[in-house]
């Protein structure tokens, strides 16, 4: 048995607004084994770079953590003093931010920046020895070293990308965590860095937690996969699995939502309406104002966790799982 | 039914930029450099090609929203670049656009009713009672039902797909003939996006309506469209029947855009074709093949040699490239 790197247990999060409660997280719950890397999808609000956010504490004021425990190698995190969090922060765990290729300072030499980083988090750096990692780095995105004294305006936004990618590997972290790095690229160039990303991380060991709504690219990227819905983890298990056998309609449905470029071309399936408001999120299973399979238990009360037969690991919160009793998936 | 509703030759738009260092040098962008293609009645067709290629500016040269530099857009038979002014006000009647962003291209302080029957005002269709009843069947139609509930609100009442559905509403109110479609879904959510995607096709096959559906989605543009055309730095450098160009690629560039899409198969295992570099600006350019600098089958012909035009390689599909 792998061992465990990190565990979600039960963890629950609203943000607090004039308007009332966002109840961004609700009950979030799996395990994610070492070197692994796993999948996030969910549409927009549904709360994935919430998700990771809470991960390091790196939420806003009105935030707040409501239930639930975040265990890094068995560290509960929650527990920790915003001091102690600080040693995991890009040591341990680092995170490459939504559009955060807009967020390299324009000003700065973009290899200054990364030696800051550095030596920010790393004191032990010099700044010869900083530089040359910074080299070590550029070489491993696969940007060339020329471009190390360059300013973020000379670069592409595919290798603004890279030096972010470069940024976030600064300190050998044992978990990266990457939130939609690749959204607004062209497909070459998403290509490219997504290749070259999964490569450093196979070479160095790391475990991932990808984030993105596309769910080609997790099925192309990830071990594992986690589907989220209005502030719940409503799907988790192995890709593989997940695309065998879809256990809740909604993942079977986001499934049916991709047209593919090779293969067969299948009809879409729409899922009718929009997510909620999580504001004010429906009670019972969150999903049951869109779900076709709905029943009276699905409206009051939160679905239980059902696993898959075939595949231990893999569960979903469902009253009505598909494949179950013979039901079939009809999402094909 | 065969003749083409829509007939492109030789289509050029050159945007003068100032370059320099006191910005006194006067450039050329050649953001469309010389593309033909046909749209036949009735049908959907894909333009795409990754960002900055000229796909937008294309779009705009079709509705007459800008002038091209040269070349000729015939549509119904009539070259639109010559017509006069009652001519045009048909043309304007029988084109309609719909873009990318549905948050920017609604008038926030109209409400939804005054949206979609702006057309109709404008080209003075219908008396005001029977004009309420035309938006309130378009409306019914994209899905904005019930069309009561919506028409007293204003867009920033409405949900991102929901905008886009106002937005395809207006567009069809006045039944065009040709609608150019620009990234309609990129900004929507998946569950939502399919539901438009699914909306417009459903539309496209009860009213026969024809659409240039501008898309660097090539996946959705396989499952929409009967044609595409692939473009390159303002050129189109493969076209023909959509089965033939996504699953049988033959310009080096395509080869390596489509080997670059995702599948979502995760038992799939997918070769992409390395190329080098990236997209430039159409600045400067040197008098040959477009995808010179980043192809990986060029050899001396190609660097000495103009842009190669289309030709046909089999029924019903163009490639720009001297290798083929
Ligand atoms: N600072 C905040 N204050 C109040 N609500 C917030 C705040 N940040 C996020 N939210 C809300 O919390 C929910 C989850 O947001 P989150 O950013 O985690 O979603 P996401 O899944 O990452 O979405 P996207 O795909 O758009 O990035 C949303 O409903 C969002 O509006
Ligand atoms: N008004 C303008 N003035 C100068 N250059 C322009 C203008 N409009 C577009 N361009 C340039 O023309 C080229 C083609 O732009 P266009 O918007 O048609 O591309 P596109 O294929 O639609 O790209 P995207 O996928 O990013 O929307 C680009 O290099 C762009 O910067
Ligand atoms: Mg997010
Ligand atoms: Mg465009």
């Amino acid at each position: 048995m792998a061992e465990t790197i990190l565990e979600i247990d039960n963890l629950s999060l609203r943000y607090k607004t004039k308007k009332g409660d966002v109840k961004a997280l609700n009950r979030v719950s799996f395990q994610l084994e070492k070197g692994l890397a796993l999948g996030l999808v969910g549409e927009s609000g549904c709360g994935k770079t919430t998700l990771a956010n809470a991960i390091l504490r790196l939420l806003p004021d009105n935030a707040e953590i409501t239930g639930g425990h975040i265990y890094f190698d068995k560290e509960d995190l929650l527990l920790l003093a915003e001091q102690e969090l600080r040693e995991y922060r890009w040591k341990k765990i680092s995170m490459i931010f939504q559009a955060a290729m807009n967020a390299l300072a324009p000003v700065y030499r973009v290899g200054d920046q990364i030696i800051e980083a550095i030596q920010n988090h790393a004191p032990e750096f010099t700044y010869s020895a900083a530089k040359e990692r910074v080299q070590r780095l550029f070489e491993l995105v696969g940007l060339d070293c020329s471009r190390i004294d360059h300013y973020p305006h000379q670069y592409s936004g595919g290798m603004k990308q890279r030096a972010i990618i470069a940024m976030a590997l600064a300190c050998d972290p044992d978990l990266i965590i990457a939130d939609e790095p690749t959204t607004a690229l062209d497909v070459i160039v998403q290509d490219r860095i997504l290749k070259r990303l999964n490569r450093v991380r196979e070479e160095l060991g790391m475990t991932m937690i990808y984030i993105s709504h596309d769910i080609a690219v997790i099925a192309e990227l990830s071990k594992v996969m986690g589907v989220m819905y209005a502030g719940e983890l409503v799907e988790f298990g192995s890709t593989l699995s997940l695309f065998k056998q879809a256990i809740h309609p909604y993942t079977a449905g986001l499934m049916n939502s991709f047209p593919s470029i090779k293969g067969a071309k299948n009809q879409l399936s729409i899922i009718p309406g929009e997510p909620p408001n999580l504001l004010n999120p429906p009670a019972g299973c969150k999903f049951h104002p869109r779900c076709q399979y709905v029943t009276a238990q699905c409206r009051q009360v939160r679905p239980p966790l059902y696993r898959s037969p075939t595949e231990q690991q893999h569960f979903a919160l469902c009253w009505h799982p598909l494949g179950a009793n013979g039901k079939e998936n009809d999402h094909e | 039914m065969n003749e083409p509703l829509l007939e492109v030759n030789g289509l050029e738009k050159y945007f003068s930029i100032k370059s320099g260092f006191f910005r006194r040098e006067l450039k050329y962008l050649q953001a469309v450099d010389g593309i033909s293609f046909k749209i036949k009645r009735g049908q959907m067709f894909g333009l795409v090609g990754e960002s900055g290629c000229g796909k937008t500016t294309t779009g705009r040269l079709l509705v007459k929203s800008i002038a091209p530099t040269a070349g000729e857009i015939v549509f119904n038979g009539k070259s639109i670049i010559e017509l006069d002014d009652d001519e045009v006000r048909d043309f304007r009647q029988s084109v309609q656009m719909i873009f990318q962003d549905p948050y920017q291209s609604l008038n926030p302080r109209m409400t939804i009713f005054d949206i979609i029957a702006e057309p109709l005002k404008i080209h003075k269709i219908g008396a005001f009672n029977q004009r309420e009843e035309l938006v309130a069947g378009i409306m019914e139609k994209v899905g904005l039902s019930p069309a009561a509930s919506f028409i007293f609100r204003y867009p920033h009442e409405l949900s991102g797909g929901q905008r886009q559905r106002v937005a395809i509403a207006r567009a069809m109110v006045i039944k065009p003939d040709f609608i150019v479609a620009d990234e309609p879904t990129s900004m929507l959510d998946v569950s939502i996006r399919t539901q438009v995607i699914e909306l417009m096709k459903k539309l496209q096959e009860e009213s026969r309506v024809s659409y240039l559906y501008i898309t660097h989605d090539l996946a959705v543009a396989r499952y929409l469209c009967t044609e595409i055309a692939v473009m390159y730095l303002g050129k189109i450098v493969e076209s023909g029947e959509i089965e033939k160009v996504t699953q049988n690629p033959a310009h080096p560039y395509t080869q390596a855009l489509i080997s670059a899409v995702p599948i979502p198969d995760p038992s799939y295992q997918r070769e992409s074709i390395a190329i080098i570099g990236g997209v430039s600006k159409p600045i400067d350019l040197l008098p040959r093949c477009r995808f010179y600098d980043r192809c990986y089958e060029r050899d001396q012909h190609c660097q000495s040699q103009a842009m190669p035009d289309l030709h046909e390689i089999e029924e019903q599909h163009f490639v720009a490239c001297y290798q083929r």
